[in-house]
């Protein structure tokens, strides 16, 4: 027992207790059954997994196509050159989106719609690429120093691993760009919304993660890159290792752990400040976890997350929380539990959620 | 249960080891089964959220943390699940959080050889447990049968440091009241 001075009459009742639940055990047998259950149903998860995948757009209108195929060979670019993502963006058909699955987009005329909320891609450095622990049947020939393209939309998250072995927790209303194989002596990529990575260590070759207004070179660490309002305000936050980051206008900062760097790009300044780094990376563990934080902001980021359209007025903007939410739990107990942890009440109307301060 | 141990081995399974998945499940589930018994004495509904727990960790074993401690973790893995089960098959219908059970009762009857001393002691036990709400079973549960330090209490309860010690407070003064002398 820890407490020393407990209480003689507690630490009887603590004893008795104690006793008693030990005689309530598992039998050996029921552990064996149980285990077994386990088993059969995580083999039968890597089979069935066998992706909900559909191709959507094998035989997409031909305007498109072309279009599309314009894109496609603009990215074979030689290498030299600096990959412009804006037009890769830019030239994809307009038509498919927005989804509400996870999109992959292979190449002009692959575009894969993924089903479930997690989705985990994985591309290997053979060049294989493994959706939820399936082999994808992607064409050879298409396959280097090609682009690649993941749309996470509300509600959604994505686990990907590219192939130099770099992790990437991918959020909701997220966009990234990356190639199926890194060309030589090059890692870039291009995000848009929030990604949480954990860089494969190469110093040879730094690692680069570009956004509409900032550049973040690596060596090798654990960073999360997030952007927003059109790439307007950016938020790079370091969890280890050490990062430079370069504006728009050329200018370069260093980042050191716990260091929040944030830039925006309307007035052209950058901020850098001390932060607890857990509210800004929870969020890949599948926790959103905030410290007095004002109720604007949570909420904000839950509609976010959600894609849900909640409304709330000038006096909720005034209360802050504290708390733990598990971003995996449905919208509605999400927000069930925030109304412990403010003096909130939620009303919905016609698909619309309104908070208002409790009278 | 030396926690190094557990997490030793939590790093090689979410390294791709499958023994270690399997050291994890045999070290870990009778302390899991005897706390799924504190909500439910539906031994049923435990087994399914004890496979949940399971297979959960093994779907996303390549983006697992290592937990500050892997039995803390499995412990709010397995009250989530279970609580979202007893939701789910409206075993009570408010989702208030107050009104998650929690009892320290224990759910199989002590052997005594003499009849009287157990029915007494058992009714003593009854009568004090009587007087603690869910919330403060739940928190002597924590601090004082599975030892756990204040801050995993804190994050299993969803409570804050000063509440958390409020709640133990007064629970120990209940039981210290109470028991007979």
């Amino acid at each position: 027992m820890k407490d020393n001075d407990i209480h003689r009459n507690v630490k009887a009742f603590i004893s008795q207790l104690l006793q008693m639940q030990q005689k309530e055990a598992f039998s050996a047998e029921d552990e064996d059954v149980l285990w077994n259950r386990i088993e059969k149903a995580n083999q039968k998860y890597t089979k069935t997994k066998r992706v909900r995948i559909y191709i959507l757009s094998s035989g997409i209108a031909a305007s498109i196509a072309v279009l599309a195929i314009a894109a496609w060979n603009f990215q074979r670019w030689p290498q030299e050159k600096e990959t412009d993502y804006l037009s890769i963006i830019n030239t994809e058909p307009q038509e498919n989106l927005p989804s509400s699955n996870i999109q992959l987009l292979l190449s002009e005329n692959q575009r894969l719609s993924l089903d479930g909320k997690e989705v985990e891609i994985d591309y290997q450095q053979d060049g294989d690429i493994i959706v939820n622990d399936e082999k994808l049947d992607v064409k050879e020939e298409e396959e280097k120093t090609k682009f690649n393209q993941l749309i996470v939309p509300a509600g959604k998250r994505s686990f990907l691993t590219l192939a130099d072995g770099t992790k990437m927790w991918v959020n909701s209303n997220t966009r990234v760009i990356y190639p199926v194989q890194f060309a030589k002596g090059k890692r870039e990529i291009f995000v848009e919304g929030e990604t949480f990575l954990d860089v494969n260590r190469n110093e040879k070759i730094p690692f680069i993660v570009k956004t509409r207004k900032i550049d973040v070179t690596v060596l090798g660490t654990q960073f999360n890159v997030s952007t927003a309002d059109n790439g307007s305000i950016s938020e790079v936050v370091l969890v280890s290792g050490k990062v430079e980051v370069k504006t728009s206008l050329n200018k370069k900062s260093i980042l050191y752990p716990s260091q929040l760097f944030s830039y925006n790009a309307l007035t052209d300044k950058s901020n850098i400040k001390e932060v607890d780094i857990s509210g800004y990376v929870a969020w890949k563990d599948g926790y959103y976890q905030f410290h007095r934080q004002s109720l604007d902001v949570v909420l904000k980021r839950i509609s976010k997350f959600y894609g849900a359209q909640i409304e709330w007025d000038e006096n909720v903007k005034k209360l802050t929380c504290s708390g733990k939410l598990d971003l995996k739990d449905d919208l509605a107990s999400v927000l069930e539990l925030l109304t412990k942890a403010a003096p909130i009440k939620i009303k919905k109307q016609n698909e619309i959620i309104h908070i208002y301060v409790k009278p | 249960m030396p926690e190094e141990e557990n997490k030793d081995k939590w790093a090689q399974f979410i390294a791709g080891d499958k023994e270690a998945y399997g050291w994890i499940y045999r070290t870990n589930i009778q302390d899991l089964y005897r706390y799924g018994l504190r909500f439910t004495a539906n031994t049923e509904l435990i087994k399914d959220s004890v496979q949940e727990v399971f297979t959960a960790i093994y779907r996303n074993r390549k983006r697992l943390p290592v937990p500050d401690n892997v039995s803390v973790y499995l412990f709010v893995s397995l009250k989530n699940k279970l609580i979202r089960m007893m939701q789910r098959e409206s075993f009570y219908k408010d989702d208030d959080l107050e009104s998650v059970p929690f009892s320290l009762e224990p759910t199989v009857e002590e052997q005594y050889i003499e009849q009287e001393t157990q029915s007494l002691r058992q009714k003593q036990l009854k009568e004090i447990l009587s007087l603690l709400s869910p919330r403060q079973q739940e928190i002597i549960y924590y601090r004082y049968i599975k030892e756990l330090s204040l801050d995993e209490i804190c994050s299993i309860m969803s409570l804050n440091y000063q509440s958390a010690q409020n709640l133990i407070q007064r629970s120990l003064k209940k039981i210290r009241e109470a028991f007979p002398h």
